[in-house]
C-alpha cells in the first residue's frame, strides 16, 4: 500500500512544480507562438492566438509583470505598434515547463502501460 | 493535450500565413501575364523595334510590383502584423539572395554569350533550347526560391511557366505569332492571376479591419 503511494506521489508531485503562469492555455499559446518566433506586434500575436484584444492585453500584462514578455511601444508614423518577444528569462521558463510536461507525459504513459499489463 | 505543442508546425503555420494574402501568386501571375500580353502588344501595334517593345513588358512589371509593394503596405501589415522570424529563416533568406545574385550573374553571361564566337558552331533543335530555357531559366530558380521561401504553391508556378515557355515554342507553327505567346503565357499567367485572387478575398475576409 505504501509502495504504491510512493509510486503515484512520483507520478502527480513534479505536477506541483509546474510553473502556473504558463500553463494557463491562453498564456501557453502566446509563450509558444513568441517562443517560434523572434519578434511579434500585437495584431499578428492576436491573429496566430485567436484571441480578443482585451484577454491578449489583460495575459500579456502578467506575462510582463513576471519578467517573461518584453514589450516595446512606439510609433510607426501616426500609428501606435507594440513589438513583444520572449525574455531570456521567459524563453528559459517555457523550455523548463516543456520539459516538466514532456517527463510528467512519460511517467503518465509508464505508470498506464504497467496498470494495463497488470 | 495542449500542453504538447508541435513547435515546428506551429513555426511553418505562423510564417506560411504571410503567403495568405495572395499577393506573391498576383505579383507572379501578372509578371508571366505580361511576357505573353507585351508580344502581343508589339505585334497589333506594329513595334519592330525591339527597345520599343519592350516597353508595354516594362509597364505591366512595375504595375506587378507596385501591386506587391503597395499591397503589402496598406493592405496586408495592417492586418497580418509585424512578425520576425528566428535565425533558421534568416539564413534561408541570405542563401536565397546568394542564390538569386549567382543566377542574375549567370544570366548575364547567358546573355552575352550568343554575341561571342563561342556557341555559333553548335547547332541546337529550337525545340531543346525551348525545354532547357524552360526549365533551366525558369522552373529550376522558381523551385528554388520556392524551396528556400518555403512557399508550396509556387512550385506549382514554377512548372506552369517554364511549359509555358516550352508551348510557345510548340505552339509557333500551328498559330504563329503572336498568339504563339499569348496562348500560354496568358493562360499560365491568368491561371495564377485567378489563384492569387481568390486568396486575396479571402484573406480579406479572414482578417478584417474591423477587430
Amino acid at each position: 500500500m505504501a509502495k504504491k503511494k510512493a509510486d503515484s506521489d512520483d507520478i502527480i508531485e513534479p505536477l506541483g512544480d509546474i510553473d502556473k503562469v504558463i500553463h494557463e492555455p491562453a498564456r501557453l499559446m502566446i509563450m509558444s507562438v513568441l517562443y517560434v518566433v523572434e519578434s511579434a506586434d500585437f495584431v499578428f500575436l492576436r491573429n496566430q492566438t485567436g484571441l480578443t484584444n482585451g484577454n491578449l492585453s489583460s495575459h500579456l500584462n502578467k506575462l510582463e509583470s513576471v519578467g517573461y514578455v518584453e514589450v516595446e511601444k512606439k510609433f510607426k508614423g501616426k500609428k501606435p505598434q507594440t513589438i513583444l518577444k520572449l525574455s531570456v528569462q521567459g524563453r528559459e521558463a517555457f523550455e523548463v515547463y516543456r520539459k516538466k510536461m514532456e517527463d510528467y507525459r512519460k511517467k503518465m504513459d509508464q505508470a498506464l502501460t504497467g496498470l494495463s499489463e497488470k | 493535450m495542449a500542453e504538447n505543442v508541435d513547435l515546428k508546425s506551429l513555426e511553418r503555420k505562423a510564417y506560411r500565413s504571410i503567403f495568405e494574402d495572395g499577393l506573391w501568386d498576383l505579383f507572379i501571375g501578372l509578371i508571366i501575364l505580361s511576357l505573353g500580353l507585351s508580344t502581343f502588344l508589339s505585334s497589333i501595334l506594329n513595334w519592330s523595334d525591339l527597345w520599343i517593345s519592350i516597353i508595354p513588358t516594362l509597364i505591366l512589371n512595375i504595375n506587378a510590383l507596385l501591386i506587391f509593394i503597395l499591397g503589402k503596405k496598406f493592405i496586408t501589415i495592417p492586418r497580418l502584423g509585424i512578425v520576425k522570424f528566428g535565425p533558421k529563416r534568416k539564413s534561408k533568406q541570405q542563401k536565397l539572395k546568394l542564390f538569386l545574385f549567382a543566377f542574375f550573374i549567370l544570366n548575364i553571361v547567358l546573355l552575352i554569350l550568343p554575341f561571342t564566337n563561342l556557341i555559333n558552331s553548335i547547332r541546337f533543335e529550337p525545340l531543346f533550347i525551348a525545354l532547357i530555357l524552360g526549365l533551366g531559366a525558369i522552373t529550376l530558380p522558381f523551385v528554388v526560391v520556392a524551396y528556400f521561401l518555403d512557399f508550396t504553391r509556387l512550385y506549382i508556378y514554377a512548372f506552369l511557366a517554364g511549359l509555358g515557355f516550352f508551348l510557345s515554342e510548340v505552339l509557333y507553327p500551328f498559330v504563329g505569332s503572336p498568339l504563339d505567346t499569348l496562348l500560354p503565357f496568358g493562360i499560365t499567367g491568368g491561371v495564377i492571376v485567378v489563384i492569387g485572387l481568390y486568396h486575396f478575398i479571402s484573406f480579406l475576409k479572414k482578417y478584417n479591419l474591423s477587430k
